[in-house]
């Protein structure tokens, strides 16, 4: 017992007898850097999810029809309640309790990944939902108005939305891969945290 | 007079900056990410602090959002990190006397318990981390939400599997 006592006070020993106190100067650097951050990632969300409203909102204006007036009304409704449900839970991850103890830290971090990965099906969705909307508009449009591809109009109807589609598509997937692969992370984390609790029987 | 959030967080740094500075370490072994890591232990502290209520000890709670940041960066990263920088590269040598060759030694030996504990599974390294700062069974068992019995078990296992790394197992 003493032996075992001894070894760990030279353990502890050896481990205090290093680590020296962090710089503390560049921490308001750091704050300001993550606060910027966090604004142009909420404004480029805010900008897409605005202008995927706006695009829908003015083809509906533009050319009224029955049916795609609906299609049209529910996809925005859709995108606007993602959007506020996205920054809503945004909010909730940013509360994220880093001084819960660590058993329950790691389940609540492997939800928040649970979550930014439906997130991420849901924007996909609506994407989808969105392009069979502006399609059939997109056709009928350059067909009425005879549009060429360097057109102002074009740009606002067609490239910037097109773009627009292709970079959320881009944007969630390296989102989803980031994701998955701390889940996975966190997975195996919290397997080894269940396994070893363990009773001095099996030690 | 009561000290604000700022008195309370340097007063935080000068008490614990060292231990979350060798946390740090044991998380990300290499030198870059270890600062990079300390940083931003210090700002996870930083925003949690004006939130501790006094529900648990002060230590218990600084100790339970840096390990918490640890995991989340270890979790975030592509790669595992590798095992620490070999030795004498980019090594801190504490200021531990006025004997250069006894703060090498004593250097030395800390940077190869770094390397043994890195090695460690994570529910191990959770609770040695804790107990080589010093923190008893109660506290550790807080800052992971086991029971004492389990920090115990774990450190045994702990011990072993330290002894084989450090090449200190009996034959």
């Amino acid at each position: 017992m003493s032996e075992r006592r001894d070894e760990w006070e030279r353990w502890q020993e050896d481990w205090q007898g290093g680590g020296a106190t962090p710089d503390t100067r560049q921490l308001p650097v750091r704050l300001r850097r993550e606060r910027r951050r966090m604004l142009l990632a909420t404004a480029a969300e805010a900008a897409l999810a605005l202008a995927a409203c706006g695009g829908i909102a003015a083809a509906l204006v533009h050319t009224p029809h029955g049916f795609d007036s609906w299609w049209g009304i529910a996809v925005l409704v859709m995108l606007a309640g993602s959007w506020a449900i996205a920054t809503w839970q945004r909010r909730r991850v940013d509360g994220l309790s880093l001084a819960d103890a660590t058993e329950s830290f790691v389940e609540l971090a492997r939800r928040r990944c649970r979550r930014q990965l439906r997130a991420v099906r849901l924007a996909w969705l609506l994407a989808a939902l969105e392009l069979a909307f502006l399609v059939p508009w997109w056709i009928g449009g350059f067909r009425v108005h005879g549009l060429r591809p360097e057109s102002a109009l074009t740009w606002f109807a067609w490239w910037i939305p097109a773009a627009a589609i292709l970079g959320l598509f881009a944007g969630t997937l390296y989102v989803r891969r980031r994701v998955r692969a701390e889940l996975a992370q966190l997975d195996r984390l919290a397997a080894a945290l269940s396994a070893d609790r363990a009773t001095p029987d099996n030690l | 007079m009561a000290e604000d959030d700022s008195q309370r967080f340097e007063r935080v740094v000068r008490e614990y900056g060292a231990a979350l500075a060798r946390l740090a370490a044991a998380y990300a072994p290499e030198r870059a990410d270890r600062d990079d890591l300390s940083q931003e232990i210090l700002l996870a502290i930083w925003r949690a602090l004006p939130r501790f209520r006094g529900e648990s000890s002060e230590r218990t709670f600084v100790f339970r959002v840096a390990h918490n940041r640890g995991i989340t960066y270890r979790s975030r990263r592509r790669r595992l990190p590798s095992l620490p920088e070999e030795e004498g590269r980019g090594r801190e040598v504490p200021d531990a006397g006025p004997d250069p060759a006894a703060r090498l030694e004593r250097a030395r030996r800390h940077e190869r318990l770094v390397a043994a504990v890195s090695r460690l599974p994570d529910p191990q390294r959770l609770a040695v981390l804790l107990h080589l700062e010093g923190l008893s069974h109660r506290e550790i068992a807080v800052v992971q939400g086991i029971t004492e019995e389990n920090v115990a078990v774990r450190l045994a296992r702990a011990r072993k599997a330290l002894r084989l790394l450090l090449g200190e197992a009996e034959p």
